[in-house]
C-alpha cells in the first residue's frame, strides 16, 4: 500500500477498513476522496490492498468442515470429563521397548526354527540343491523380503523396516522446485533435499537396527546436518532449524551444532532471517544454539519485537550445546524485558516471586560453568539490577561453587543483596554448604541470615537448634521445612532475628 | 458445512443466549459449555491454521483453546465478547507452543518438515495455487502477533477495539499491527496483487 502522495498509509488504511465512510464529517476524508480520483498510485495501492483482504477472507484452506468442529468438540469434552489426564510418558515407552524386543526375539526364533540352509548359504551349492527335500513336509516359512530361490542366494531375515509416513518436506520441496525452469537450479535446489533424504535414511536405520546401525545413523546425520548448514537453499536454513529443535536433548545433538558452527557464514545467514522478523521458533531456537555476538544482537533485537519469545530464546540456550557467554545474553535479555515495561505482568518492576520463578525456568537447567560465569559477572557489574539477577539466577542453581561470592555479599554492607544471597545459599545442598556456614556464623553482622539460610538448606541438626529457640510450635515447624522461596526466605530471618538466636546456638 | 459451525459475525458483547449458557454453565450444566463454544470453533480453527501453519497442530491449538475456556469461564463475566475472549485465549497460548504442542507429534518423523504452509489444494488452478503459495510465504514472513492482528481484521472482519482486546493491547497498537503487516505481505507479494 505504500505511496509516494502526501497521503500515508494509514491514511489509506482508514479508507480501507471503511472507516471513511462518511466523508463529509472528516476533512481528510473528503480530501482523500478527491484526491483518489486523480491519483493512480493511491488506486492502485487500495486496489491491492483490497484484493489481499479478499483474498486472505476467501482462503478455503482455513474451512472447518463439519466433521472436524464435532471431532474436536468430542475431544475436548472428554479432556474435560477427565481433570488431569493420564499422560505417562513412561508407561508409553516401557510398551515400546517391550514390543521392540518382543520383535526381536521373534526374529530370532524365526531364525532359529526356519531351517539351517537359510542361516549359512553354501556359496558352492546349486539353486536346486537348496531346493526343499520331499522329506521336508512343510514348506519353509517365508518373507516377502526373503529372495525367491530361483533368483539367487536366500537373505537372512531381518525385521522389516516400519513404514514411515510420508515426508512433508519432500511435498514441499518438489511443488517449489516446479516453478524452477532451469537444469541448474534445479540441481542447486536438490542439494539440501539430498540432505533432508540422507537425514530420514539416518532416522530410519537408528530406528530399526542395533549400535552399529546407530553409530551409522548419526555419521549420516551429522553430515546432513553440515549439508544443509552449507547450502544456501531457502528451505535449508528452516529445515536445519527444524532438524535441531526436534533431535533429542543428547550428545548427538551437541555434535549436530558443532558441526553447523563450523560451516562458515551460517550465523550470518541465520541473523538476516532473524531481522527480517522470522521470529519462527525453531530458528529462533537455532540462533540461541548457534550462539555469537552477531546472533546474540539480533535475538535481543527479536525479543523487543516480541517480549513473548524470551523463554523460547532462554529454553534453547539451555540445550546440552551450551557455550559459554549465553549467561550474560539471558541477563540482557532478562534486563531488557525489566527496564522496557515489556512484560505483560501487572507492574513493570517484577516481584521477587516472579524474578525467582523467571531464573529457575532460565538458568536452573544450564550447564555447571554457568554459575562461574553468573559471578563473574555480578563481580564486574556495577549495576545494582544486574547483581541483583545474578543473584536470583545462583539461587534458582543452588550450586555450592558460589559459596565464597555468596558469604562475600551476605557479610557485606547492602542489606537487599545479602539477603539474596543468603537465600541463594540456601538453596546449596545442606552437605555441601552447612559446614562453611557455621563456620561464618561466629564472625557475622547478621547471624540470622546465615541461620535461615541454615534452615533452608535443610541441615540435619536443625531440629535439635529449634528445640531450644524461643518461638512457637508452629514457627519451629515452618522453619523445619526448609527450601524456602524468597518471600518465605525473609520471615524465617526475621524469625531468627527476633528469637535472640545468637545466645540460643 | 452446517450453519452452526460455520464463521460467525463478530460482536462487541455477549449475546443473550450466551448470557444464558454461562448461567447454566455455573449452574453446573456441563452439556451448556458445547453449546456456547460450538459456533466459534471453525473461527478458532481457521486463526489456528493461519497461526500455526499446519492442520494437525491448529487442532491441538484449538482444543487447548477450548479446555482453557473451559476451566476459566467461572472468570468469564460475560462483559466482552466470548468470541473475543476465545481469541484472546488463542492467541496467548499460540505464543508460547510448549504449553499445548504435543511431543509425540513432535518427536514422530513428520516432525523434521519444512513449513508445508496450509497444505496441497490440487484442484486448484495453478495460478491460483502460485497466489496462495506466494501469500503463505509472506505470512510466514510476519511475526505471530503480525499474522494474527491481520487474520483477525481482515478474515474474522473484527474491529480495532476487539483485535486489540484479542491480542492484549491497545486499540492504536492494534492497528498498528494490522498496518505493518498489510505491508509487509504487499511489499513481498504486491506484483501478484496489481489489479
Amino acid at each position: 500500500m505504500t505511496t509516494t502522495c502526501r497521503f500515508t498509509d494509514p491514511v489509506l488504511a482508514h479508507f480501507l477498513d471503511g472507516e471513511f465512510s462518511h466523508p463529509s464529517e472528516t476533512p481528510p476524508a473528503a480530501e482523500l476522496a478527491g484526491h483518489l480520483g486523480d491519483c493512480d498510485a493511491c488506486q492502485d495501492a487500495l486496489a491491492r490492498g483490497r484484493r489481499l483482504d479478499a483474498l486472505l477472507a476467501s482462503d478455503s484452506r482455513l474451512e472447518a468442515d463439519h466433521a472436524t468442529v464435532e471431532r474436536l468438540i468430542s475431544a475436548v469434552e472428554a479432556v474435560t470429563a477427565q481433570p488431569e489426564p493420564v499422560t505417562s510418558s513412561t508407561g508409553k515407552w516401557a510398551t515400546r521397548t517391550a514390543l521392540v524386543a518382543a520383535g526381536f526375539a521373534a526374529a530370532f526364533l524365526l531364525q532359529l526354527f526356519s531351517g539351517s540352509d537359510r542361516a549359512t548359504p553354501d556359496p558352492d551349492s546349486t539353486v536346486a540343491a537348496r531346493q526343499p527335500t520331499p522329506e521336508h513336509t512343510t514348506p519353509p516359512r517365508r518373507s516377502p523380503d526373503v529372495a525367491s530361490p530361483t533368483l539367487g542366494p536366500k537373505r537372512p531375515w531381518l525385521p522389516r523396516p516400519r513404514s514411515r509416513p510420508a515426508m512433508a518436506t519432500t511435498a514441499a520441496a518438489v511443488r517449489q522446485l516446479e516453478h524452477h525452469a532451469s537444469a541448474h537450479e534445479l540441481a542447486r535446489d536438490l542439494a539440501p533435499m539430498t540432505a533432508l533424504r540422507a537425514f530420514t535414511l539416518g532416522q530410519s536405520l537408528a530406528g530399526d537396527l542395533e549400535s552399529t546401525a546407530q553409530a551409522i545413523a548419526d555419521g549420516v546425520r551429522l553430515e546432513a546436518v553440515a549439508a544443509l548448514a552449507r547450502s544456501r537453499h531457502p528451505h535449508a536454513l528452516p529445515a536445519l532449524a527444524s532438524v535441531l529443535a526436534h533431535e533429542p536433548g543428547n550428545e548427538l545433538l551437541g555434535a549436530m551444532v558443532q558441526r553447523a558452527r563450523d560451516q562458515a557464514g551460517l550465523d550470518r545467514r541465520v541473523a538476516q532471517a532473524l531481522d527480517l522478523r522470522d521470529t519462527n521458533e525453531q530458528l529462533l531456537g537455532l540462533a540461541a544454539m548457534l550462539g555469537s555476538d552477531r546472533l546474540d544482537a539480533s535475538l535481543r533485537r527479536v525479543v523487543e519485537g516480541d517480549p513473548a519469545v524470551a523463554n523460547r530464546v532462554a529454553d534453547a540456550v539451555a540445550l546440552v550445546a551450551f557455550r559459554p557467554g549465553r549467561v550474560k545474553l539471558l541477563l540482557t535479555l532478562w534486563s531488557d524485558l525489566q527496564t522496557r515495561g515489556l512484560e505483560r505482568s501487572a507492574s513493570l518492576v517484577e516481584g521477587p516471586s516472579a524474578a525467582e520463578a523467571r531464573a529457575r525456568r532460565w538458568f536452573a537447567a544450564l550447564p555447571s560453568t554457568a554459575t562461574t560465569e553468573l559471578v563473574r559477572e555480578a563481580r564486574r557489574t556495577g549495576n545494582a539490577g544486574q547483581r541483583r539477577r545474578c543473584l536470583l539466577a545462583l539461587a534458582a542453581r543452588g550450586d555450592a561453587a558460589a559459596t565464597d561470592y555468596l558469604l562475600d555479599v551476605a557479610h557485606g554492607p547492602r542489606f537487599e543483596e545479602g539477603l539474596l544471597a543468603a537465600h541463594a545459599l540456601g538453596q546449596c545442598p545442606a552437605e555441601e554448604v552447612a559446614g562453611r556456614l557455621r563456620f561464618e556464623l561466629r564472625r557475622s553482622r547478621r547471624p540470622e541470615l546465615l541461620l535461615a539460610a541454615l534452615a533452608s538448606s535443610r541441615f540435619p541438626a536443625m531440629g535439635e537448634w529449634l528445640a531450644e529457640l524461643d518461638a512457637t510450635a508452629e514457627e519451629k515447624r515452618f522453619l523445619l521445612v526448609g527450601r524456602f522461596h524468597f518471600e518465605q526466605f525473609e520471615i524465617a530471618a526475621k524469625l531468627f532475628r527476633n528469637a535472640h538466636l545468637q545466645s540460643a546456638f | 458445512m452446517d450453519a452452526d459451525v460455520s464463521r460467525q459475525p463478530a460482536t462487541g458483547r455477549c449475546t443473550p443466549e450466551e448470557l444464558e449458557l454461562l448461567d447454566q454453565l455455573r449452574a453446573g450444566e456441563r452439556a451448556a459449555f458445547q453449546s456456547l463454544v460450538k459456533p466459534h470453533v471453525a473461527s478458532l480453527l481457521a486463526m489456528g491454521r493461519r497461526l500455526t501453519g499446519d492442520h494437525q497442530w491448529a487442532e491441538d491449538l484449538t482444543q487447548e483453546t477450548l479446555v482453557r475456556a473451559y476451566k476459566g469461564i467461572s472468570g468469564f463475566r460475560g462483559d466482552a465478547s466470548l468470541r473475543t475472549w476465545l481469541f484472546r485465549i488463542q492467541t496467548r497460548l499460540a505464543a508460547e507452543p510448549d504449553r499445548w504442542r504435543r511431543r509425540d507429534r513432535m518427536s514422530s518423523l513428520t516432525g523434521i518438515d519444512v513449513p508445508d504452509h496450509l497444505g496441497p489444494a490440487p484442484q486448484e488452478p495453478t495460478l491460483q495455487r502460485e497466489l496462495r503459495d506466494r501469500l503463505d510465504e509472506a505470512m510466514e514472513r510476519l511475526t505471530s502477533r503480525q499474522r494474527a492482528a491481520l487474520h483477525l481484521r481482515a478474515v474474522e472482519g473484527l474491529d480495532y477495539s476487539a483485535v486489540a482486546r484479542a491480542m492484549g493491547c491497545r486499540p492504536g497498537a492494534a492497528r498498528m499491527l494490522v498496518l505493518a503487516a498489510r505491508r509487509r505481505v504487499l511489499e513481498r507479494m504486491g506484483r501478484y496483487l496489481t489489479p
